[in-house]
């Protein structure tokens, strides 16, 4: 990959501490630790060889080479310890470190742990970051995790909220991961013959099966909310108080009416989903068109209805 | 001679210079510029540049009547203060750096971080590029939102300074006290100068550019209050007295609405799988569409009058 200038000067003055630190490491540690070309490193340590302080006289000059395939810096106090973390940095790492310590399972008082806390001292950013993954019951999540690893199948409960119903389905999970705040995993399903994506904290239980994986896994964890097949699309004229909606929910078109009420269409991947989201909208806002087969509001409200009337308060009041 | 030589050089004389040092005495210094005057400005403007991008603390002294604009480093905050990690600690962050991924930001700043840690003489321990070593690594991806944004805010937190930004079209100056990544997003609690309370911000909601004030607020900012418990849910905001709600949730809901309550709230459970939960309800509209969000797996048992809530916005809504 060709660096800029800058991404070069970065990549230097982070190696020289290193280098300096490990007092003369092989040229392929270097090369590997820094994932650059041994011609590459040759080129960096003859540019730093010319390097100094005015007026470059050899005494101020530094002392780079590299002898007998080991790497030698010398003579650059000024450059031999580590430039401070940028922002992104010590963002970075405090909160890579504080979303594992978020995974269930995760010793709370281990080397993460401290090694976490020493870092944020020493940045001044003491519990300045935060991380909450979303609920995932341990014992799921790693009955999961394991199966993914070892290559074996599970059968699942699952409760699908955009169908509202529960199922138990056998799977072959490839990926375990976290997307926007939620843990999933993807993998192939028997039940649908594809490659399905799942929320954990949907999954009520988990029963391994026994049985080896009879797919290849995919390589890597889908892309979400491409891959959601497209079930049809409503029309919802929106109030103000459920702006929440596109807050939410991916908006495939928006107008404002000549009202001066907001419309907007967007993807239905299911019909339960669209009667939740039609029965908690305020009464100022409506569904104004929903996919083929899809019932309506009105259907919905009465649906549940039955529910309340069947049971009268009395009955229900033991 | 090249510009990377030239920079090299020039971090050298400055990291070096006993005082602050003017353009014309880094000129004379540092060899590779052009002699003619303006485009050695022009050159050693980008330079500054490409220095601050690093992260180089430079900082600039004005014009006196004796002196023209004079450069420095911080040399405090040029080099990295060595959090002392373990062997074990340090492999640890870097199974976390290399797991982790941020979603905005490029791909190898997170390792970066890294190599400078390795650079105090902290070594990891054998365990670096064994997911499952001493670590007890979970085989896990995550992918987390970051911006530019975020980072400013985290800048101002670590270095106790304020910010200012365009939330909702106004602005806004406030003290930024931490973040935390809650839902898929990002927040930012932070003392609001001109409201003088807290608050809490979402990231995605600033628009456009935050900037970081030059120095820590001259106004007085109380100590940052406790962390908040675990975000409650939204029926239990409000004011007044709770009142006690009973729901029954059916069996196939019944895993994911214990997990999403907690397990405190339940006070029956039937032999099919169904349960009874126990909710404390401040925000009516909250509650009714967290109990709508079930369809009809899902019953209001008692107060009567959250019952009668329920079954009248059903009426409207059958109406509709």
């Amino acid at each position: 990959m060709k660096l800029s200038t800058e991404q070069r000067l970065a990549r230097l003055l982070a190696m020289i501490p290193w280098i300096v630190a490990h007092d003369g490491p092989s040229v392929e540690d270097v090369c590997s630790r820094f994932e650059l070309t041994p011609a590459d490193l040759a080129s960096d340590i003859g540019l730093l060889y010319l390097c100094g302080l005015h007026p470059y006289t050899p005494d101020l000059l530094i002392e780079a080479e590299v002898r007998d395939a080991r790497v030698w810096v010398s003579y650059a106090d000024y450059f031999s310890r580590p430039l401070r973390l940028t922002p992104v940095e010590g963002l970075g790492l405090l909160t890579a470190a504080q979303t594992l310590l978020a995974v269930p399972g995760t010793d709370p008082s281990g080397p993460l742990a401290r090694g976490l806390a020493k870092l944020a001292a020493s940045l001044g950013a003491d519990d300045a970051v935060k991380v909450d993954l979303g609920a995932a019951p341990e014992s799921i999540l790693s009955a999961v995790r394991a199966a993914a690893e070892n290559q074996t199948q599970i059968e699942i409960d699952y409760l699908s909220f955009s169908r509202n119903e529960r199922t138990s389905r056998i799977i072959e999970p490839d990926h375990v991961f976290v997307a926007q705040g939620q843990w999933y995993v993807s993998g192939w399903c028997h039940a649908a013959g594809a490659q399905r994506t799942f929320r954990i904290d949907r999954v009520a239980d988990v029963r391994p099966n026994g049985l080896p994986r009879t797919t290849a896994a995919s390589l890597r964890p889908p892309q979400l909310f491409t891959e959601v097949p497209a079930g049809g699309e409503a029309v919802i004229s929106l109030a103000a108080a459920d702006h929440w909606v596109v807050e939410l929910y991916p908006i495939l078109h928006s107008r404002v009416t000549t009202d001066g009420t907001t419309e907007v269409r967007l993807a239905v991947s299911d019909n339960a989903w669209l009667d939740r989201l039609a029965l908690r909208l305020s009464l100022d806002s409506s569904v104004v068109s929903g996919p083929e087969g899809w019932t309506g509001t009105g259907h919905a409200a009465n649906a549940l209805l039955q529910r309340y009337l069947a049971n009268s308060d009395e009955d229900l009041l033991e | 001679m090249s510009r990377l030589e030239r920079l090299v050089n020039l971090t050298a004389a400055l990291l070096h210079a006993e005082r602050p040092v003017t353009a014309e005495q880094l000129r004379d210094r540092v060899p590779g510029y052009p002699d003619d005057r303006s485009s050695f400005r022009r050159q050693f403007e980008r330079d500054k540049e490409a220095l601050r991008e690093l992260g180089f603390p430079l900082v600039t002294l004005p014009e006196t009547p004796n002196s023209p604009v004079r450069y420095s480093v911080d040399r405090d905050r040029y080099y990295l203060r060595d959090p002392g990690l373990t062997p074990d600690e340090l492999s640890a962050l870097s199974m976390a750096a290399e797991v982790v991924r941020f979603n905005g930001l490029g791909d190898k700043r997170l390792y970066d971080g890294i190599w400078k840690l390795e650079g105090t003489g902290s070594r990891p321990g054998p365990s670096t590029s064994n997911r499952s070593g001493a670590v007890d690594a979970p085989a896990i991806d995550a992918e987390l939102p970051a911006d530019a944004t975020l980072a400013a805010v985290f800048d101002a937190i670590a270095t106790g300074r304020s910010i200012s930004f365009r939330y909702r079209n106004e602005e806004r100056r406030a003290v930024p006290r931490s973040l935390s990544f809650e839902n898929g997003r990002w927040y930012v609690a932070a003392y609001d100068l001109d409201r003088s309370d807290e608050r809490s911000f979402r990231i995605d909601r600033i628009d456009g550019d935050v900037t970081v004030s030059a120095s820590a607020p001259s106004a007085t900012v109380p100590p940052a209050p406790p962390r908040a418990s675990p975000t409650r849910t939204p029926w239990e905001l409000g004011v007044g007295e709770p009142i006690e709600a009973l729901v029954r949730i059916d069996p196939a809901h019944a895993p994911w609405a214990e997990r999403h309550v907690g397990s405190d709230a339940v006070t029956t459970r039937e032999a099919d799988g169904a349960l009874t939960l126990r909710l404390h309800v401040r925000g009516r509209d909250a509650f009714r569409s967290f109990v709508l969000g079930f369809l009809d797996g899902a019953e209001v048992v008692s107060p009567p009058e959250l019952r009668a809530e329920i079954v009248d916005w059903l009426r409207l809504k059958a109406a509709q």
